[in-house]
């Protein structure tokens, strides 16, 4: 396991703060989101019933509460994959998972070459940007997790190239930072999450 | 280029993240509200409110002055209850009425917006039946001359 040095923001002081890059997903990030990620999450869920909205209005999958320990064990050690995570004071802030080895390009002009996809990128409740949700604590994390991507990429020799399926409420953050989106699918996650892609070019502005 | 990156580049990079949040793959699914529409209003509920109770009134073949007789409730109370989605029911209203037609006084608090909803679902559940009912109750003869009668004055003013 390698640690490398990264700085996310203070939200609140609006300076950076020095956070450590862990290049896995260890049991200590599943510890955190099992117990304080979740205990924030169900801190919200409580305050969004309080106002009325239930789960069917959230666009949100029932069963995901239960069954993502499971998908993540299940690749974790899998050939072709590897996983990424940011701790700031002693916490997990953002975990990453990528797929180095079954995905191509889909962007003409880069069509079928390889690339990293990033198949799981999430931060912890407490950083999210929603109506619901408390005033985020760390700015930052997914920057330093899609820059990591990229980086990975040309380790790999896919000079950059990334892709990714995007939640539905964090298209603005992938369009910032330059990928392009190439829109839904309907046999690809229901048709609900659009497919992103970054090209060689694009990438130099997170260098 | 390495992993590794300086506070300088943290603070350039910190603009973009200003207003959403990044999430990839359906692991990451986090609760997502489209907009308002998804937040119940209390017109809504109230609606439904309105609905039971004049339905439940008219299932007994009871006029406004007979229930409110039953229920000790002012006849006027009745009426806004009924026709007023803004107004505010007292809670021994709530009270009256839940003994009168055999139902919950918590959830017909809830569905009269006095009380947060414990079981949301059920609420919504409960607009939904409210919106069908309005929806499919064909037009009594008198309504229907009524109805006709109202028309009537609207084309002539539209004139």
């Amino acid at each position: 396991m390698t640690s490398y040095s990264v700085f996310i923001i203070d939200a609140s002081l609006r300076q950076p703060v020095e956070a450590e890059l862990l290049d896995t997903i260890g049991e200590r990030q599943l510890l955190d989101w099992q117990f304080q990620w979740r205990r924030t999450l169900e801190t919200y869920l409580r305050r969004l019933a309080e106002n009325g909205v239930t789960r069917q209005g959230l666009n949100w999958p029932q069963s995901w509460h239960w069954d993502w320990r499971a998908k993540v064990d299940e690749v974790r050690g899998l050939l072709g994959h590897t996983g990424y995570s940011v701790i700031c004071r002693d916490v997990t802030q953002g975990m990453m998972r990528l797929d180095l080895a079954s995905r191509t390009a889909r962007l003409d002009e880069q069509a079928g070459k390889p690339l990293v996809y990033i198949d799981y990128l999430e931060i912890a409740p407490w950083n999210w940007h929603e109506s619901y949700a408390d005033p985020p604590l760390y700015r930052g994390i997914g920057q330093v997790l899609i820059r990591t991507a990229i980086q990975r990429s040309f380790d790999e020799g896919f000079h950059g190239r990334v892709g990714l399926h995007s939640l539905p409420q964090a298209v603005t953050f992938y369009e910032h930072c330059g990928f392009t989106n190439l829109g839904t699918n309907p046999n690809e996650y229901r048709g609900l999450l659009p497919y992103f892609e970054i090209t060689t070019e694009h990438t130099r502005t997170f260098l | 280029m390495t992993y590794s990156t300086t506070a300088d580049w943290a603070l350039a990079r910190a603009a973009l993240d200003e207003t959403s949040t990044p999430g990839a793959g359906p692991l990451s699914a986090r609760p997502h509200v489209p907009g308002e529409a998804f937040w119940l209003r209390g017109e809504e509920t109230r609606l439904a409110f309105a609905r039971f109770v004049n339905m439940a009134r008219r299932q007994r073949g009871w006029s406004i002055e007979k229930l409110a007789d039953d229920a000790d409730i002012e006849v006027g109370e009745l009426m806004s209850i009924e026709q007023d989605a803004h107004h505010e029911p007292e809670l021994r209203t709530i009270w009256r009425l839940s003994e009168v037609f055999d139902v919950s006084q918590a959830r017909l608090m809830e569905l009269a917006g006095l009380a947060s909803p414990k079981d949301t679902q059920a609420i919504e559940e409960a607009v939904r039946y409210a919106a069908r009912s309005t929806a499919i109750t064909a037009l009594t003869i008198e309504e229907q001359a009524a109805f006709d009668g109202l028309v009537s004055v609207l084309r002539d003013k539209a004139k």
